[in-house]
């Protein structure tokens, strides 16, 4: 696009201005991303820089450190007992010692197997299993653990050996080294830090971290329903899996129709998904906005009733709201078709197939009704937003001679626009894994329409992205498809993101906005 | 007599309906012209008016502001505002009244073509409490009730306690546990789901007595990463109270829980009410847990969904909407209490952008 000066820009009429910014946004996108790739080497550069710092700070502790700071690099906690702090030694010993242990008796097992992910099948004598083999997914998991592990021993190892050498320099000016009464009185004050997250990054690392890293490795596998440990191994196929959803190629002959299946079905639901978040997204944000407004106009009253109506939705479980709608949508016997047919709107008790028919009128209803469902959510927002824009702005305004409409143009659009611009990323990334609605109100697909379009396995027509990997989970036990899925979904998400977090100043600038 | 009063519920919902909407409608109209009327005589001469700011300064009273002082082209836009909000209204309750009007139908459990129960009681939600079909649900009641308590206690905690320390504190890695928490956020929270039903399983969390502690532990897990909306709420509140309170000899400890705290509780009550509803009508993550467990183990959620498939249906659905009734009490309470707080919360944290 061709850039133009400013004055060029002030000279266009409204709607041309309006979009060309239109343009511009959409342009630049690719322009962005690749300024984001282009700042890649910079940020390892930078990355590197502070792994070398690191490996600089023990260099220098080995360096310049007395026997003392140099042998608690081999036995944690020497530099700490030297200069009495008894406990804090007494913590790195024993966090050694367990970990010499953890490896040798049980990390060390399986890391040692990662490579091949086991080669020892089960010995049976009929159905009994007289040995146990190896377990592939035993191996993977604990590996992963075994590898957090790993990695938080190295952030202990360097916090000693960094004490060790901070107690010989403090010695060396103040003749004393801090207490554990000082540890402990620090641990409420400026590392505070370290009190308040350690339990929560705890089971971040237990139950988010190691699952994930479990999972996207589960991509580079045979793991599913043929190759179910203990009975079965499974093992690495390298990017095998990727390439049969994303291009629909098998690996061998036998698998070939099923392949080409995945590949259809992936790009189909993938488009759906889009499709629907866009939808989904647009329509809630506007029908909202206007609804807020409505609401919150200064004449209208009872404001409150109006609000508390709506609220309703969002009070309520969503699965008994949607299930509830779900049924009255019924097609055969709905409330929503008997009372069309009793006003005779419809000729026959089951003549509108509302979410069971074709697929397109199931798309269109599930829209609809998370229509109901998302815009009680926009209106509470946007009725806060109303309510904490400044009445100076409007009073600055009228003294200026502005009509409500440029006001709201002016004033009231673009404080919203401004809120709620961010958190629009937000609605959309929580659509495109917006599990609960479809699955609750289709269980994600139409009974003929199925049918018709001949998916792959666990995948319906009106299936988003993350139903289809929590049948393929759940049903069909086809672990690998599902977890290249998972990842594809990631690489979605975190292309929208990127978008909207490159061009939003208060996530750059922190420090200038507090 | 008689056959008029058979024949209005035979007719059932097209008289109900329309009656019931007819008379809404009517109320709305009502209400509206009342308050048309009434207005001016409300406001129109009212001294602090007159005596107004604005009305002190000259500035002509404006339309959009000045509601009181409107042409006819006003009164018509109010109207049809005022219509097209009880339309939205009714369509937006229609379901719950649906669902309280099942819940109390005695004479049939299946889903039925007209809307008023042709016989009123209390037999469906009777049933709920007291029934042989091992279906017990009190006991999911409970379990949910704890499962939503304790993890909204523990993850408001977590949520706040994270939030404070990154807003406030500049420690090392602070980034970059930002980030990595962005990226984490990132994937969608099923994916790891075998895995977890693995560890889990192998701390024997599965499927025994102790599963709901499981899935308690499945709802905290990732609570960490939900921090951004607090934070938010945190960066607003001025630094130059911390500075003033550490001159004073406070500890970051007692920062947080005598100055921080006090100052955000929208935030608070907002991020208890979503942690306490997420675990409350949680059916994805719970299914997978403690779906193919015993009865006793299950949530509302779980226990709930098997009435409504295919071949259950005409059996339980008029209780599902009397469980459904039962379990929308809750929150719909919690809702309406804090609802000012809920508001200024969602907001509070997002306003500067």
């Amino acid at each position: 696009m061709r850039q133009i000066s400013s004055l060029e820009y002030l000279s266009m009429p409204k709607l041309t201005r309006w979009w060309y910014k239109f343009c511009s946004f959409f342009l630049n996108i690719p322009r962005a991303i690749g300024r984001w790739f282009r700042s890649l080497p910079s940020k390892f550069a930078a990355l590197g820089q502070k792994i070398g710092d690191w490996f600089r700070d023990i260099w220098d502790a080995l360096r310049f450190g007395n026997w003392k700071t140099r042998l608690s690099a081999l036995i944690w906690g020497t530099g700490n007992f030297a200069y009495r702090q008894i406990g804090r030694g007494l913590l790195f010993l024993i966090y050694e010692i367990a970990f010499i242990l953890f490896m040798v008796f049980f990390g060390g097992k399986y890391l040692a197997k990662l490579g091949t992910l086991g080669d020892s099948l089960p010995v049976k004598q009929g159905s009994v299993i007289i040995q146990l083999g190896d377990n592939s997914f035993d191996i993977l998991l604990y590996s992963m653990l075994t590898i957090v592990v790993i990695a938080f021993t190295a952030v202990v190892m360097f916090m000693s050996l960094k004490d060790a050498y901070n107690n010989q320099l403090g010695f060396a000016i103040a003749k004393r080294a801090a207490t554990s009464k000082d540890d402990m009185g620090q641990l409420l004050n400026h590392k505070f830090h370290l009190t308040i997250l350690a339990f929560p990054s705890l089971t971040l690392a237990v139950f988010t971290v190691v699952p994930l890293m479990f999972m996207i490795l589960v991509a580079f596998t045979n793991y599913n329903r043929n190759n179910m440990p203990p009975n079965h191994l499974f093992t690495w196929v390298g990017f095998d899996n990727f390439r049969t959803i994303l291009t629909g190629q098998a690996m061998n002959a036998t698998d070939a129709q099923q392949a080409a299946k995945f590949g259809r079905t992936f790009w189909y639901i993938l488009g759906w998904t889009m499709e629907w978040a866009i939808l989904a997204t647009v329509t809630n944000l506007f029908i909202g906005m206007i609804v807020a407004l409505l609401i919150n106009k200064k004449s209208i009253r009872l404001k409150k009733f109006w609000r508390t109506c709506l609220v309703t939705v969002v009070a309520v479980p969503q699965f008994i709201a949607l299930l509830l709608v779900s049924k009255m949508f019924k097609s055969d016997g709905g409330i929503i078709n008997s009372m069309l047919f009793k006003i005779g709107l419809i000729p026959s008790y089951n003549s509108v197939k509302w979410l069971d028919g074709s697929t397109d009128m199931a798309k269109a209803m599930v829209v609809i009704i998370n229509i109901w469902v998302g815009v009680p959510h926009t209106v509470l927002t946007c009725t806060g937003i109303l309510m904490n824009i400044p009445d100076d702005l409007y009073e600055a305004a009228r003294i200026d001679g502005a009509n409500p409409y440029k006001m709201f143009s002016k004033i009231t659009l673009p404080y919203m626009m401004f809120v709620l611009g961010p958190s629009l990323i937000t609605t959309f990334v929580g659509n495109i894994n917006n599990f609960n609605l479809i699955f609750l109100l289709t269980g994600g697909s139409t009974v003929t329409g199925a049918a018709q379009m001949d998916l792959a396995v666990g995948a319906g027509d009106v299936d988003l992205l993350i139903t289809w990997l929590y049948k393929l989970t759940v049903n069909e036990a086809r672990y690998d498809v599902a977890s290249v899925i998972g990842i594809l979904i990631f690489i979605v998400v975190a292309f929208f993101s990127l978008i909207v977090y490159s061009r939003i100043g208060s996530v750059k600038n922190e420090e200038d906005f507090q | 007599m008689k056959s008029l009063l058979s024949w209005s519920l035979d007719a059932g919902a097209t008289v109900a309906v329309a009656v019931v909407l007819g008379l809404v409608i009517l109320a709305q109209v009502g209400v509206v012209v009342y308050l048309i009327v009434s207005r001016k005589k409300k406001y129109g001469v009212s001294i602090s008016r007159n005596y107004s700011p604005r009305r002190l300064m000259g500035v002509r009273a404006n339309r959009f502001f000045n509601s009181h002082r409107k042409s006819a082209k006003g009164y018509i836009v109010d109207a049809f505002i005022y219509v097209l909000l009880t339309v939205i209204c009714v369509v937006w309750v229609f379901p719950f009244v649906y669902l309280v009007l099942t819940s109390f139908r005695v004479e049939s459990t299946r889903i039925t073509d007209y809307l008023l129960p042709k016989q009123w009681g209390l037999d469906n939600y009777i049933w709920l409490f007291n029934n042989t079909e091992n279906q017990p649900f009190l006991t999911w009641y409970l379990n949910t009730l704890l499962i939503s308590l304790v993890v909204s206690v523990i993850n408001t905690l977590i949520t706040l306690l994270t939030a404070y320390a990154l807003s406030r504190m500049r420690f090392n890695g602070r980034q970059a546990l930002m980030r990595f928490m962005l990226i984490l956020g990132m994937f969608p929270g099923f994916l790891g789901m075998i895995c977890i039903y693995k560890i889990l399983d192998a701390m024997g969390m599965i499927n025994t007595n102790i599963s709901i502690l499981g899935l308690m532990l499945v709802y905290i897990s990732g609570t960490m990463m939900g921090y951004y909306v607090s934070k938010g709420f945190f960066d607003t509140i001025s630094k130059s109270l911390d500075e003033a309170a550490m001159i004073d000899g406070a500890s970051r400890a007692r920062i947080f829980f005598s100055i921080i705290l006090p100052l955000s509780k929208p935030i608070i009550i907002q991020t208890l009410l979503g942690a306490f509803v997420g675990p409350w009508g949680d059916y994805m993550m719970a299914n997978y847990i403690v779906g193919s467990g015993g009865a006793d183990f299950k949530t509302v959620a779980i226990g709930m969904y098997n009435w409504l498939t295919d071949s259950e249906l005409p059996k339980y659905f008029t209780r599902f909407c009397a469980g459904g009734v039962v379990v929308s009490i809750l929150p719909i309470v919690m809702f309406f209490f804090m609802q000012r707080y809920y508001v200024a919360g969602i907001t509070g944290g997002s306003v500067k952008g």
